[in-house]
């Protein structure tokens, strides 16, 4: 694992992966960790590296190293050393003195407020604070082995907006599952079964870890609304993909073209519920109460935490997408989203995951940005790497 | 040392659209008082005192008497000088042919106070002169020191024309600040409040001759204990945006706006001269261009700087936001200081109406007085307007002009009108 990927002391320039050699480090039937959390963060400058950070190891963070305190006070200082303090991105001109521009006043941006994770190619996503809100209360967390298709973890979680601190214990419960789902799977005899199974177990395992960072967080016992939120995790080995959600965020999968694009999560949500008695989904999706949802991570959470999972055989060219409600309460139907990442593509979009999942970020703003929006997204093309027998379906 | 404290109360959310961001801010002095702030001499003071023949024999002897305890007043090492003035300026103490300063002390003292016996009731009044005067015993002192005149006038700029008087102000704008006081009922109330409001100091009203002594040492007292000579507050707005406004509030209304000074291309230095343990009021008013719902940005940095030191900064921000629930609360210190200024404005225009004959438009500002007085449950300006008009109703404004007015209450009312009432937190 490389740096903390929100973290203002930009990482290191990408290592080349090193050769592996026999004897050093895993072999083929060892560990196979997975390089991650490289961050796109086009607004930030980057200092001097005078310091090659130490790359912390797996599995050595608690759930209050890596739950977001706002500025982290070493990154704080690498910034201030800066030769040239960074430019306002809004006029291009001034500098930041207060906590505002100096030329235009443009508030500061939150290094929180807009965060992008780029930890492999073919592997991308953005959490943005949208339009309306006065925090990103979203988190997304992403790692991935270099090869296209091969193996990648993905993690959203959305605060709830009415709780405390939810957006300290979002990012605290996506980067603790992350690295529960980072781990290699325990695959047994290496049949699809096997590897689905395993990955089921390591997403129950997510939820836990996730919701035990979740309540880390907690500063107040006695706190009517104590931080919480959501979780929707994916593992992506081979050519199958393992999904899990409590709440509302979603998982789809979206073939670039012809029938099959579906949601593969289920909401934990009122709205939810009122789909399943009858009612249709759009009048469900934007009537009373349409945001309220059933279950979720944290001190007050329902004892019941298994997250419906399900898996998909990524057998064409398309992607694989997490997403907040921030997203598709502007466009919910898996085919609209098909749809709509086609479009995107057509406009040249789609350069890398990160840069569709940019796009639609923008297309939810252009809508209204009511919500904190984010979207990871893992690519996938027809001829996907088989690893470990990878399900066909 | 001198610490300003600096803090902006305001609402900052505004509509969709909206560009006018209004705050209060408010910045308080501690540690600013004349004993612990100073080192050094403390300052230089002069007495400025009408010696024109209407003074008459027993305003000379009160004027007199005000000097003595003025000087009494001013503190052994301040450096000081009395000037005498009818239609002409003369130096009084201390005694030279040139523009010069004393050193006080107990002999210098003594000899001053004897020198202000000396005072005779001569000739006419041009005011003009008198500032002219007392900028050139200002300005033998060094520069860096705290510089205050005491002016005392009886009647009206006779002697000069307003072109030369306003000549007169102008070169003595920053040279010094002036406390202007006048005595009796014959005096122009906005004569001598252009001379206060330019030289940074306070207007008010001496009904009778025997009351100049106390307001005298007053004065002075309050001008000794000022401890930090020269401040100035600065006002930063951002690329694109205007300063409507900057006006002083508290303790009395002072429009700054005009007294810019570019500071750099984005920020303006207003003069406030010199501060003791105090907190006082600024309204700022800037336009921004509108951004779209849910952008913040910062819309003024106000400072306090003494030379090119910031001692204190408070932020005013905008936020746009469509939450009516948010956007139409307007903040209570706006709300009020807004109105304060709105009711000077009406009883200075309703009396400047009034002596100018327009009686139809003086019924109508003063009864517009009446009505923002009212509102604001702002009894003491209630009881002074019904000296000069009648009320039938004080919530529609409807007024009669008195047909018998006090000159004294009509000048008490004018003076009192910029100062304002603290608006508490």
């Amino acid at each position: 694992m490389t740096g903390d990927p929100t973290s203002l002391t930009p990482p290191p320039p990408a290592p080349p992966q090193p050769e592996r050699e026999p004897g050093v480090g895993p072999g083929p039937g060892g560990p196979a960790p997975v390089s991650q959390g490289n961050v796109d963060r086009a607004d930030l400058p980057t200092p001097p590296q005078t310091v090659t950070p130490t790359p912390p190891v797996a599995g050595e963070e608690s759930p209050l190293d890596i739950g977001w305190t706002g500025v982290v006070p070493g990154a704080r200082s690498a910034y201030e050393q800066a030769p040239s303090a960074p430019t306002c991105p809004a006029c291009g001109q001034g500098h930041f003195l207060d906590g505002y521009c100096d030329h235009c006043g443009a508030k500061e941006p939150d290094p929180r407020d807009h965060i992008e994770e780029s930890p492999a190619t073919w592997v991308g996503g953005v959490s943005d604070i949208g339009r309306r809100h006065t925090r990103n209360e979203d988190a997304v967390a992403l790692a991935a082995e270099p090869a296209l298709g091969t193996r990648a973890v993905l993690v959203v979680c959305d605060g709830v907006s009415n709780t405390t601190d939810s957006h300290i214990a979002s990012l605290a419960g996506a980067r603790a599952a992350r690295t529960v789902l980072d781990q290699p799977l325990a695959t047994g005899v290496g049949t699809p079964e096997a590897i689905r199974a395993a990955a089921v177990r390591r997403l129950n395992e997510a939820v836990q870890a996730a919701n035990a960072a979740v309540i880390a967080t907690v500063t107040d016992r006695a706190d009517p609304t104590p931080p919480s939120c959501t979780f929707t995790g994916a593992v992506v080995t081979g050519g199958t993909a393992v999904v899990g959600n409590v709440g509302d965020s979603r998982i789809y999968w979206l073939p670039d073209s012809g029938d099959g694009a579906r949601q593969l999560s289920r909401d934990d949500s009122y709205a939810a519920d009122r789909i399943a008695s009858g009612v249709e989904r759009k009048e469900a999706e934007t009537g009373p109460m349409a945001h309220s949802i059933t279950r979720w991570l944290g001190i007050d959470a329902p004892d019941d935490l298994t997250p419906h999972t399900t898996e998909v055989a990524l057998d064409r060219a398309g992607w694989l997408m997490l997403c907040s409600d921030g997203l598709w309460n502007y466009c919910s139907e898996a085919s609209d989203l098909q749809a709509l990442l086609a479009r995107l593509t057509g406009e040249g979009r789609a350069g890398t995951p990160t840069e569709l999942a940019r796009a639609l970020v923008d297309f939810a703003n252009n809508a209204g940005g009511a919500d904190n929006i984010t979207v990871a997204l893992a690519r996938v093309e027809q001829a996907a790497p088989t690893e470990g027998d990878g399900a066909h379906g | 040392m001198a610490d300003f404290v600096a803090e902006a109360f305001q609402n900052e959310f505004l509509a969709d659209g909206a560009t006018d961001v209004h705050a209060i801010v408010r910045v308080t002095a501690t540690g600013a008082s004349g004993a612990t702030a100073q080192s050094g001499p403390g300052g230089v003071e002069v007495i400025i005192v009408d010696t024109s023949g209407s003074m008459g024999v027993r305003g000379i002897e009160q004027g007199s008497l005000a000097a003595t305890a003025a000087l009494q007043e001013i503190t052994d090492g301040t450096l000081f000088a009395v000037i005498a003035g009818n239609h002409l300026a003369w130096q009084v103490y201390p005694q030279s042919p040139v523009p010069g300063l004393a050193v006080m002390n107990p002999q210098n003292r003594a000899a001053a106070m004897h020198a202000v016996r000396g005072f005779r009731a001569d000739g006419g009044t041009a005011m003009g002169q008198w500032l002219l005067a007392a900028r050139q015993v200002f300005e033998t002192a060094p520069p860096s020191l705290r510089r205050h005149a005491i002016l005392l006038t009886d009647g009206a700029n006779e002697h000069e024309t307003p072109d030369q008087l306003t000549w007169a102000i102008n070169s003595c704008v920053g040279v010094f600040q002036a406390d202007c006081r006048g005595v009796g009922d014959r005096w122009q109330v906005d004569e001598v409040r252009r001379i206060a409001s330019a030289l940074l100091g306070t207007v008010d009203l001496i009904p009778r001759p025997e009351q100049m002594a106390q307001e005298f040492e007053t004065l002075m007292r309050a001008s000794m204990s000022r401890g930090v000579a020269n401040a100035e507050l600065r006002v930063w707005a951002p690329q694109g945006a205007q300063v409507l406004f900057v006006k002083q509030v508290s303790p009395t209304l002072e429009d700054l706006t005009t007294r810019r000074r570019e500071v750099n291309p984005l920020t303006g230095g207003y003069p406030t001269g010199a501060w003791s343990d105090e907190d006082r009021d600024y309204h700022v008013a800037v336009r921004l261009p509108a951004k779209s719902v849910g952008q913040e940005q910062l819309a003024a940095r106000v400072q306090l700087a003494i030379g090119d030191e910031v001692k204190a900064q408070a932020l005013v921000k905008a936020k746009w936001s469509n939450d009516d629930a948010l956007t139409a609360r307007i903040n209570p210190q706006v709300a009020q200081y807004t109105g304060q200024a709105e009711l000077a404005a009406a009883i200075q225009d309703g009396l400047a109406a009034k002596a100018a004959g327009r009686d139809d438009e003086a019924t109508s500002k003063l009864g517009r007085a009446v009505q923002l007085a009212n509102e604001a449950g702002n009894d003491e300006m209630t009881s002074r307007l019904k000296k000069v008009v009648d009320i039938e109703n004080p919530e529609t404004g409807t007024v009669r002009l008195k047909k018998q007015v006090e000159k004294l209450d009509e000048m008490a009312l004018d003076t009192a009108s910029t100062k304002t009432t603290r608006v508490r937190k």
